[in-house]
């Protein structure tokens, strides 16, 4: 019974190929009209050939954004990955799972406009962060967070990583679950700590929960828009730019669709970037 | 086995389904993209009106609920279906109404700022010609110069423009005037110059170090443009300022006169950044906080358009105690205004044009502008205005020479101004930074001349003049 007709599989298959055709005419369109003369209402997909993107890197503001966007990445993708790890393990491990999950999943359930909009307030130089830090007699540490250029990037950053933390808890949850528990009795009786057990058997298990963590939060930070646009519109100045908004203001707000497109496929090539090797090791391991 | 049967009949009915859905779905999009979609043929059982705004803050709502009592009252059968799309200034409207005229689905009519913006739509060939409306009304009689032009591309009406605002407006706290004795010192704001204002403003600083000389909001950036925008006229007058948007100078030339007026006020910016003259928690407000802070006293000074004035009305702060207004400078009125059009293909056409007279009659504007805070396009309706700062304004409006705003669609493309808005941040929070400020202006008028000519600007206004902006008075 479970050996099923090729016809059975590809009633099976239809939705997703479905989804792919559809998904892979938008990208094909979305190339194309990149090197089209498309840079107004008007709809126009004259063939240009490369002029846009020649273009675009003589544009300075794209290496900033593109700067922001791999120091968010880095900053936002290790520390969130290893933190979920972190905090899932020891929400495994003290059984206080329902609490946990809770705390850590509520930030992911708020929607990125809500939560750079309270972010703004909190940062502000008479908000909650600095009123916090002077309470604490921390004065020295008060800051315009988002108003001053060099710390404005990292706020937002920080921003995501809170939101993120609750998704990477949970996969890695799932991951530490799956260690077989023998392995980790064994160690137990052993003598080794809690910190030892961590090291030299939890982290090399939960791999391929990196394998999943990993990727996803690359590819979130890579297509930030939302938080950018809400708290900062790329300020001050050019500080928080990143490519997401960068091709929203040039395709929507400048109508230069065509060079919107652009960034969109730059986007869309660096994702490339993340995901064949992430699915390269994944196919690696299936077919072994 | 049976059961089998049908069911792989089934499957392969479902499969050769998908796959026609699949093949329809490609055809389908390459083919709306090549043709032009069909209007609809069926007509729709009850007249209506398919209406999209971007007025949806209190005060602005009830403006145009005003407007729709009056058309209501003339046309009762026709139902008013309104699509308010929430957003400062339509940024979201826009992206949602180029959508459904790309699509073949237009609207009946939408609001749009005059002037570039407009043109943007009619240049894609989006809007029909509304000639008999301002025909029928005698709008040219009464409706200035350079709002007419807003509204006129190639000799032909495109929109009915419902109101005024006026974009060079200087906002102060009068009790840190009279404390500092500033009138009575520096003159009335409305001759002051570029230098007398940053004079001023160090004034200010030095005398009342608590208090912010000039407010400022650059969280959405272009507050910092609007500044830009109203110091350019100051120190250039309106034809090196129409000469600027409108990009019809040698800009390739670093000679040309405009750029000494451009340059002179982007050293202005970095100075008043550099210098500490704008609050220092500009770059995390938006422009009403920034106006909050003159009534509450933490600002002395406020460049603003006059939608503070309604601002300060709603938050009932006191004028003549909390607030003031001058024209800065009284001789000019840099003018932005919100229209109505008609859409080619439009579902209810004689909707759009009893609409579109609504929008252009006395009453209309009388009401709207009333409750909207600006003053109304047409000069003959003269409404019994509630506050003190309107009725200079409107009188401006009659007798100062008129220019189009830039940041606020009226005499420059978007993209240039999108690009403007972050070249003037940038030199603003890097003269902040400390940087050098000479060094700092060059390199702004280097991307601005980069920008030009990466937007086309002046070729989006090939074949216009700048006479054709400015109503000389």
């Amino acid at each position: 019974m479970i050996a099923s007709s090729l016809k059975e599989k590809l009633i099976f298959l239809a939705p997703i190929l479905l989804i792919t055709v559809i998904l892979y005419i938008m990208i094909a369109t979305s190339i194309y009209v990149s090197m089209s003369d498309w840079r107004s209402y008007k709809i126009s997909l004259n063939f240009v050939g490369l002029r846009n993107y020649i273009e675009l890197f003589s544009n300075p503001r794209f290496y900033a954004a593109l700067r922001n966007n791999i120091i968010w990445i880095a900053l936002f993708m290790i520390p969130t990955s290893f933190l979920g790890l972190v905090l899932a393990y020891i929400m495994v491990s003290t059984g206080k799972e329902l609490i946990f999950r809770t705390v850590f999943l509520l930030p992911t359930a708020i929607s990125m406009t809500v939560a750079g909009t309270l972010w703004v307030w909190m940062y502000a130089s008479e908000g909650a962060v600095n009123t916090l830090l002077k309470a604490f007699n921390l004065s020295f540490l008060t800051k315009p967070w988002i108003s001053d250029p060099s710390t404005a990037l990292y706020a937002l950053i920080f921003v995501t990583i809170w939101q993120y933390l609750g998704f990477a808890v949970i996969i890695f949850e799932a991951a530490i679950k799956g260690i077989d528990p023998s392995l980790i009795e064994a160690a137990q009786i052993d003598g080794a700590s809690s910190l030892r057990i961590f090291w030299d058997i939890v982290v090399p298990q939960v791999r391929h929960g990196f394998l999943v963590a990993v990727p996803l939060l690359a590819l979130s930070a890579l297509k930030i828009f939302d938080i950018v646009y809400v708290a900062t519109r790329g300020g001050p100045g050019l500080a928080t730019d990143v490519l997401g908004y960068f091709m929203w203001e040039t395709a929507f707000w400048g109508r230069f669709m065509a060079d919107g497109a652009a960034i969109a496929t730059i986007i869309f090539a660096i994702s490339l970037g993340i995901v064949i090797p992430y699915a390269l090791i994944a196919l690696r391991r299936w077919f072994r | 086995m049976s059961l089998r049967k049908a069911a792989v009949k089934t499957s392969t009915i479902i499969i050769i389904a998908l796959v026609l859905i699949i093949i329809a779905a490609i055809a389908g999009y390459y083919a709306g993209a090549a043709v032009a979609p069909a209007p609809p043929t069926t007509p729709p059982p009850k007249p209506q009106l398919i209406i999209y705004h971007w007025w949806t803050a209190g005060g602005e709502k009830e403006a145009i609920d005003a407007v729709f009592s009056v058309f209501k009252e003339a046309n009762p059968e026709i139902e008013i279906v309104e699509n308010p799309v929430a957003g400062g200034a339509g940024a979201v409207m826009k992206a949602v109404i180029w959508g459904l005229l790309a699509s073949g689905t237009p609207p009946d009519t939408f609001q749009v700022h005059a002037g570039g913006e407009l043109k943007e739509y009619v240049d894609a060939g989006y809007l029909d010609v509304v000639d008999s409306v301002w025909d029928e009304l005698g709008l040219e009689d009464v409706i200035p110069g350079t709002l007419q032009a807003m509204c006129k591309f190639e000799g032909h009406y495109y929109a009915v423009p419902i109101n005024v605002h006026r974009s060079n407006v200087l906002w102060y706290n009068p009790k840190i005037f009279d404390e500092l004795g500033i009138i009575d010192k520096f003159g009335d704001p409305r001759t002051w110059d570029l230098d007398k204002f940053i004079e001023v403003a160090r004034y200010i600083k030095e005398n009342k170090p608590d208090v912010a000389p000039i407010a400022m909001a650059s969280r959405n950036k272009w507050p910092l443009t609007h500044l830009f925008e109203v110091l350019l006229v100051l120190r250039g007058g309106p034809e090196v300022y129409a000469k600027f948007w409108t990009g019809m100078f040698d800009y390739k030339n670093p000679a040309d006169p405009v750029w000494a007026a451009v340059k002179d006020v982007l050293k202005a910016l970095a100075i008043m950044a550099k210098e500490g003259l704008f609050n220092a928690n500009h770059p995390e407000l938006t422009w009403d906080q920034a106006a909050a802070l003159v009534y509450q006293g933490k600002a002395a000074m406020y460049v603003h358009g006059d939608w503070v004035a309604g601002y300060f009305m709603s938050v009932e702060a006191k004028y003549g105690e909390e607030w003031s207004a001058a024209p800065f400078p009284k001789a000019v009125f840099i003018l932005l205004s919100d229209s109505f059009n008609m859409p080619k293909n439009a579902p209810h056409p004689d909707a759009v044009t009893a609409w579109l007279k609504a929008v252009g009659s006395s009453e209309g504007q009388e009401k709207f502008n009333l409750i909207k805070g600006s003053i109304p396009a047409r000069v003959d309706v003269a409404p019994a205005y509630p506050d003190p700062y309107r009725p200079e304004t409107a009188d401006d409006f009659k007798k100062s020479t008129l220019v189009p705003s830039a940041v606020h669609g009226g005499i420059s493309k978007e993209a240039f101004v999108t690009e403007m808005h972050n070249i003037v941040t940038s030199l603003a929070t890097s003269a902040a930074t400390g940087a050098d400020i000479d060094t700092l202006v060059d390199a702004s008028i280097t991307q601005i001349m980069q920008a030009i000519d990466r937007t086309g600007l002046p070729d989006f206004w090939k074949g216009y003049t700048i006479d054709y902006f400015i109503t000389k008075r």
